[in-house]
């Protein structure tokens, strides 16, 4: 189920309940007893679905949905918690790819430590990868305190893949102990241009007086590319710093 | 799927050390050390790893007949312990503790209320039980605990470290009683002063800079130790607000004090002068020369060396700490600390305006 399609099936069931006729407090009790009761089965099920790995994968797909739309509802769903992290644990090795992300995806959220290990297991080589290292360190770069810094600057070390080293650079965006490498990264015309932006960005947030030398430094070199000018300038003109102070 | 295992060799020699221990209670109460939030074993690790593990070590020493020593660390989870694998650990130790505080059923409680939302299933096993039990969740450990706690009789006393377990008590000279033992006190006077910090160079949320002792000398203060990046709103949060209501109490019952409040971060390199003024005046501060939130420019070491604070660090940042206050005298002594519980702005005011 898309976003769209959630929201079209909010508003019916919006629309069935503001339209319904007044009823005494009895009955409207009996039936929230049974949407609870049934809210419950329908999770239940889901559950099964989910860690079942012969059923179909948009039915499993579609049984991840129900339970994570089953999150917003507070304590009505704290019951089934537990047993839901515990599906997204058995998931995080799912074939599937889509369910496999997805349940990486709300887990890293949660601040999960097993997700976090087998991410940063993956990226070592210590099991095989979950996901694409891009993609695995995106998620972890949500996470300043996920520790995944010594694994961002050893694939900065190694990888020539540019997605990879765009999100090795977002994940040292939270550690200061980086700033100087982030700042080089900046500076290196030999660097990918999307990299250079992302240590922009990274370097703005961890040190705003380096990150504005740094760029006055871009904006003075006539050798430097246009783009990379134009990407550090617009963000200097966004802290309200005018081009003109730098001169 | 078992969240356990797998361990790594730094933590299986750790849980084999504290299953080998012999009975002499001076050795187990040593293996308290490991539950030190500066411990080499929690060192470069996330914070959702450090929770689990100290979770895990925690229950390996209740085992080893050191529940009643780790009292304090319980309470501490159960007030503000945010993760499921911190609460399910020190519901293990009350079960396995002689003695309780008297207000333990109700901190409990409010623990399972606040993990309510993250609760998991968690699992303690090492590979070194014969049996795994049926699995629990987080909430249940913690309802468990809570019936034991209830089933409790008052005053039950047995062992050589119960003397130092229940959390209000005062510190008492024991077999257990290194750093971490007699912390469990809500106030106590740690023989330290701030003195070899005068020449540490602090900057404040404005970006001024000044010398530790010029900051601090000759009046009563008032330290709080923070991060603005810290995820748990029941510490640096909360402690930076209680210091704005500090503030406050100070100004109606001693317009004229000389004393001095502030906030050192854990995180020097990050908290820049302008994230520490947001932080500080989003939670009611009044920045003034009485009232600063600093930073150290150069290293944090020699100050979490001079006050044996206790925090550990990750890859980039903190990754465990307990709640520290301190008040320091005129002559730069420590006189009181607040560690792990929380603290009540009034009863600190009027401790700060009594140095």
């Amino acid at each position: 189920m898309n976003v769209k399609e959630y929201r079209a099936q909010v508003e019916a069931g919006l629309s069935a309940a503001t339209n319904a006729p007044s009823r005494s407090t009895a009955v409207a009790g009996a039936d929230a007893a049974n949407s609870a009761a049934s809210r419950e089965q329908a999770w239940t099920e889901a559950l099964a679905q989910l860690s079942d790995r012969s059923a179909p994968s948009e039915a499993r797909r579609n049984a991840l949905q129900v339970l994570q739309a089953g999150t917003f509802l507070g304590q009505q769903f704290d019951p089934m918690r537990a047993r839901y992290t515990d599906a997204l644990h058995g998931a995080i090795t799912d074939p599937d790819s889509e369910i496999r992300h997805f349940a990486l995806d709300v887990l890293i959220d949660n601040k999960d430590a097993v997700a976090r290990q087998r991410l940063m297991d993956g990226l070592q080589g210590k099991i095989a990868p979950l996901l694409a290292p891009a993609a695995a360190l995106s998620l972890l770069a949500r996470d300043d305190h996920a520790s995944a810094g010594t694994i961002a600057r050893d694939l900065l070390a190694k990888s020539a893949d540019v997605a990879t080293r765009m999100q090795a650079v977002r994940v040292l965006g939270s550690d200061p102990g980086a700033t100087d490498l982030i700042a080089n990264i900046l500076k290196d015309k030999d660097e990918f241009r999307e990299v250079r932006r992302a240590g922009g960005v990274a370097l703005k947030g961890l040190n705003p007086e380096l990150f504005r030398n740094s760029a006055a430094e871009i904006l003075g070199d006539s050798s430097d590319f246009q783009d990379i000018k134009s990407s550090v300038g617009g963000a200097l003109e966004r802290s309200g710093i005018a081009l003109d102070d730098l001169k | 799927m078992s969240t356990a295992g797998n361990l790594t060799d730094d933590v299986a020699q750790v849980l084999d050390e504290i299953a080998s221990a012999g009975d002499c209670c001076r050795s187990r109460s040593a293996l308290l050390r490991f539950m030190n939030e500066d411990a080499p074993i929690y060192r470069g690790k996330g914070t959702s790893e450090v929770d689990r593990l100290r979770a895990m070590i925690a229950v390996k020493l209740a085992g080893a007949g050191l529940a009643d020593a780790l009292m304090p660390y319980a309470v501490e989870e159960f007030e503000t312990g945010t993760s499921a694998y911190s609460i399910a650990g020190a519901a293990r130790v009350v079960r396995a503790a002689s003695v309780l505080p008297p207000d333990i059923a109700n901190l409990i409680a409010c623990a399972m209320d606040r993990i309510s939302t993250v609760d998991q299933f968690v699992d303690f096993d090492d590979g070194h039980d014969v049996a795994v039990t049926g699995r629990k969740t987080a909430v249940e450990e913690a309802r468990e605990a809570l019936r034991s706690a209830g089933a409790h009789s008052p005053g039950a006393h047995t062992g050589c470290c119960a003397d130092v377990s229940a959390a209000t008590a005062a510190p008492t000279a024991s077999c257990c009683g290194d750093r971490d033992a007699t912390e469990v006190s809500e106030v106590q006077s740690p023989a330290s002063s701030v003195a070899a910090l005068h020449g540490i160079e602090m900057q404040n949320q404005d970006g001024a800079c000044a010398a530790f002792g010029d900051i601090f000398a000759g009046r009563p203060s008032l330290i709080a130790f923070f991060y603005t990046r810290c995820m748990n709103p029941e510490k640096c949060s909360r402690t930076i607000s209680e210091l704005g209501e500090v503030q406050r109490i100070i100004r109606q019952l001693a317009p004229d004090s000389d004393a001095m409040l502030a906030g050192i971060s854990y995180d020097p390199q990050y908290d820049l002068p302008e994230r520490l003024h947001r932080y500080g005046a989003e939670r009611g501060l009044e920045f003034g020369e009485r009232c600063q939130l600093l930073r150290s420019t150069g290293a944090f070491d020699p100050i979490r060396d001079a006050l044996d604070l206790g925090v550990g660090f990750g890859s980039s940042t903190v990754n465990r700490h307990r709640i520290e206050l301190f008040l320091i005298d005129r002559a730069g002594a420590v006189v009181h600390a607040r560690l792990r519980r929380l603290w009540q702005a009034r009863e600190v005011a009027d401790l700060l305006l009594a140095v």
